[in-house]
């Protein structure tokens, strides 16, 4: 029988932790800790998958989440059948939602963007039919009140991204489809608007202000994608399914994912990787049926949380995990 | 493709893994109906899950009673909310 050290010319490495790098692709070794065979082939989105999460505490629709990865989010406010102006905030660990401090005015669908040590809220609906331009600021301890939006917006819980020193809300609601605010760490001021005639919802939500993206539609629905380079929006490529409220994940304008939203027949699970030029179907969320879900993270390591289900009223405590790492590690699996 | 069909209730972490997702098709639905590949990885799955297989007529009633109640929830509903919130549609399993 031939051995690998005759076909490779190199006898198997013994490692102790899994290889992480994209030059690694292709090599089989033995894992210590495991005491297994491994080996590593290529990750990125392609190759990503959606995992369970830890539930969260409060079941809610129309929340907003921040945070860079699947590990480290908080979501804030949203809507629940006894709360419609959630003030609840829960952060999480990677396995488990934890309750932490309030903010000061409850409500539903404002924009977020941020870490979970420094972030930022605002807009949303605080009564029926009654939108804010309250602005508050998490430090890791507490919420503060800071310079609120120019226009009071509703639905903004996707399509928000940046830090608390540099970030853009794009305010929704009745003929507010294409503003745009900046962020500059004390005031907001009103910059150019999309170049779609419609409301775009998705975000690249943890990537700078600079280089944002926006995609997917709310009413009406459409695949619209815009990127903007820090002074002008720029159509391009259009996602492959037309959908409302997606949600998006992504840290730069060439690497980002667009998941789940409402197409014209319901919920749907379909998620999409950009890549810098185009969008690619890759591999659908677990759970079906859910819309008006938060999102936070970026391309390779993103949630889907919570949300409302197909029943009026009957929120998802669901969480889902994005995970695309550059390498993926198998193990070789015993005749 | 061959699909198999139960009911679980989703605990949360670990309930789907990254890697049983890449070995076998798995969907939720309403009524904690879960689809998933007919293969040795989709009924192992089954079995860590604790999942109550049902025959497809079965998971597909346990649905259509789950969006029944929702469609009839949501005809109850106001205009306004009716207006921003999409009637909920009838669900067909694989």
């Amino acid at each position: 029988m031939a051995e690998y050290k005759g076909i490779k010319g190199f006898t198997v490495q013994t490692l102790t932790s899994d290889p992480t790098l994209p030059s690694t692709v292709g090599q089989v070794y033995y894992s210590s800790p495991a005491k297994a065979l491994k080996y590593v082939i290529p990750g990125g989105a392609s190759n990503g998958s959606w995992s369970a999460g830890g539930t969260v505490n409060t079941v809610r629709g129309l929340s907003s989440a921040t945070g860079a990865s699947s590990d480290s989010s908080i979501m804030a406010g949203g809507s629940d059948p006894s709360t419609p102006y959630v003030d609840h905030v829960e952060q999480y660990n990677g396995s488990s939602w934890t309750e932490i401090a309030e903010f000061n005015t409850g409500r539903n669908g404002m924009g977020s963007f941020g870490s979970v040590t420094a972030s930022l809220i605002t807009g949303g609906t605080v009564s029926l039919n009654t939108h804010t331009t309250a602005t508050e600021v998490w430090n890791g301890s507490s919420w503060t009140e800071v310079s609120e939006l120019n226009t009071a917006g509703m639905e903004m819980f996707l399509s928000c991204n940046g830090t608390t020193t540099a970030g853009l809300a794009s305010p929704r609601g009745p003929g507010l489809g294409t503003l745009v605010e900046s962020w500059d760490g004390s005031s907001w001021t009103e910059i150019a608007e999309t170049s779609s005639n419609v409301s775009l919802r998705g975000s690249t939500g943890n990537a700078p202000s600079s280089s944002t993206m926006l995609f997917g539609g709310g009413y009406p629905r459409t695949p619209n994608t815009e990127i903007w380079n820090g002074s002008s929006w720029t159509e391009v490529a259009n996602m492959n399914n037309t959908r409302a409220d997606c949600g998006g994940a992504g840290n730069s304008i060439s690497n980002a994912i667009a998941f789940g939203g409402r197409s014209a027949t319901g919920p749907t699970i379909f998620t999409e990787a950009w890549n810098g030029s185009a969008w690619t179907e890759v591999a659908d969320q677990g759970v079906a049926s859910r819309f008006y879900f938060s999102g936070s993270g970026s391309g390779p390591s993103a949630l889907k949380i919570s949300g409302y289900t197909a029943s009026p009223g009957a929120n998802s405590n669901a969480t889902e995990e994005w995970s695309a790492p550059d390498v993926i590690i198998k193990t070789v699996e015993p005749a | 493709m061959e699909y198999k069909y139960c009911t679980a209730n989703n605990w949360g972490k670990n309930f789907f893994t990254h890697d049983e997702r890449s070995k076998f098709y798995l969907c939720g639905h309403p009524g904690n109906v879960w689809v998933t590949d007919n293969n040795i990885s989709g009924n192992q799955w089954i079995l860590k899950v604790s999942g109550v297989v049902k025959t497809k007529t079965e998971a597909q009633n346990i649905v259509d009673t789950e969006v029944t109640a929702s469609q009839n929830a949501w005809d109850a509903q106001s205009d306004d909310y009716k207006s921003v919130n999409l009637r909920p549609a009838n669900i067909t399993l694989p």
